[in-house]
């Protein structure tokens, strides 16, 4: 069955849209906004088809059992069934609006410029408007609206922009390695946290911005939005491992990025 | 205390290897409890912790952002336009 949008078809953390799929925003189709495998052709109950990765299944199965709908009958699983058209819009943007500027802080440190940055949260809340009645109320809506615009930033705008990419080569050695080696190098580390402090809103940003890109939406959706491991593997659609994997490199990355700035200012970072 | 994971079975090794996840909240109570017993006793663990808490303060008093009215009157007038598609 092709309508993916149709009753009872999606789960009810699902994703609404695919790779070629995302494109005018004020002209998508319905239809077309639904294109990712686990849309497409499955319910909740027939989810765990072979398309998917072990890894998109066992973060949508998570994912599932959190957000409690997996048990759920469909009528539950969806908007509430004597709910208008018209309730459920306004309901949209009731809800939905109050996380423009957090959506607007996400896309700028992903796009790393404010067109893009507008475009992509356009695109966001179209895209989360037409699957609005695929969100189950009482769930967790921000991740729900993160997650789609996560996925519009990869199959949009992440092609478009050709950021130089570091392999994803995230081996748990690596960043227990790290861990360890940060314990017994000391020189700039007294001063470091009066030097951070000293940093303007720019400089952070900046340093931030130079991250490879699954590193640093891992930090930004960490550490500036409070998402909990879980949630934030279901928003990139990756392994708890690999959130964890991201989160120890990137944030070794921007300190080390952050005392290397503040040096460079004439902080004095080392030797304290 | 329990079978093997008494507070004063944590030392610096397995404190600093499991930063993220003491301070993300990322593990067991009992395991919280274990790591905070031992950091709130080492100075170079604590250091750690409060360069790392300090982190997360600078980027999210950077990060903070509003959104441009233009793009709240786009967002808006999209919806608008996509509900009058809807009931055409």
């Amino acid at each position: 069955m092709q309508t993916a949008l149709g009753p009872g078809s999606t789960p009810a953390f699902g994703m609404v849209c695919g790779p070629d799929s995302c494109t005018t925003p004020a002209a998508v189709p319905v239809s077309a906004t639904a294109t990712q495998p686990w849309d497409a052709a499955a319910g909740p109950r027939t989810m765990l088809s072979p398309q998917h990765g072990e890894g998109v299944d066992a973060v949508m199965h998570s994912g599932q059992a959190r957000l409690g709908s997996r048990v759920m009958t469909e009528e539950t699983e969806r908007a509430p069934r004597d709910e208008t058209a018209l309730e459920r819009e306004r309901r949209f943007e009731t809800d939905a609006m109050p996380y423009l500027d957090q959506l607007y802080g996400a896309a700028l440190r992903m796009t790393r410029n404010p067109a893009d940055a507008e475009d992509l949260v356009q695109e966001t809340f179209a895209k989360a408007f037409a699957a609005f009645h695929q969100y189950k109320p009482g769930t967790n809506l921000k991740a729900w609206l993160y997650r789609i615009l996560t996925n519009t930033f990869i199959n949009t705008y992440r092609k478009k922009q050709r950021a130089p990419q570091e392999s994803d080569s995230d081996s748990v050695e690596d960043w227990q390695i790290h861990r360890a080696a940060s314990h017994t190098s000391t020189g700039l580390r007294s001063a470091e946290t009066e030097a951070l402090d000293a940093l303007g809103d720019t400089e952070v940003k900046d340093a931030l911005a130079q991250l490879p890109e699954d590193f640093r939406l891992a930090v930004y959706l960490a550490d500036v939005e409070g998402f909990a491991y879980k949630e934030i593997a279901e928003i990139m659609d990756t392994p708890i491992g690999t959130v964890m994997s991201r989160l120890h490199r990137g944030r070794g990355q921007l300190r080390q990025l952050l005392a290397d700035h503040a040096r460079s200012l004439g902080m004095k970072v080392e030797k304290v | 205390m329990t079978e093997e994971i008494g507070p004063e079975g944590c030392r610096c090794e397995e404190a600093l290897e499991h930063l993220y996840e003491y301070l993300d909240a990322e593990m067991s109570e009992i395991q919280l409890d274990r790591l905070r017993a031992h950091i709130e006793e080492c100075t170079t663990c604590l250091d750690e912790v409060s360069r790392e808490r300090e982190l997360r303060i600078v980027l999210k008093r950077s990060c903070a952002e509003v959104a441009p009215d233009a793009l709240r009157m786009r967002v808006r007038t999209q919806l608008t336009l996509l509900r009058q598609t809807r009931t055409r």
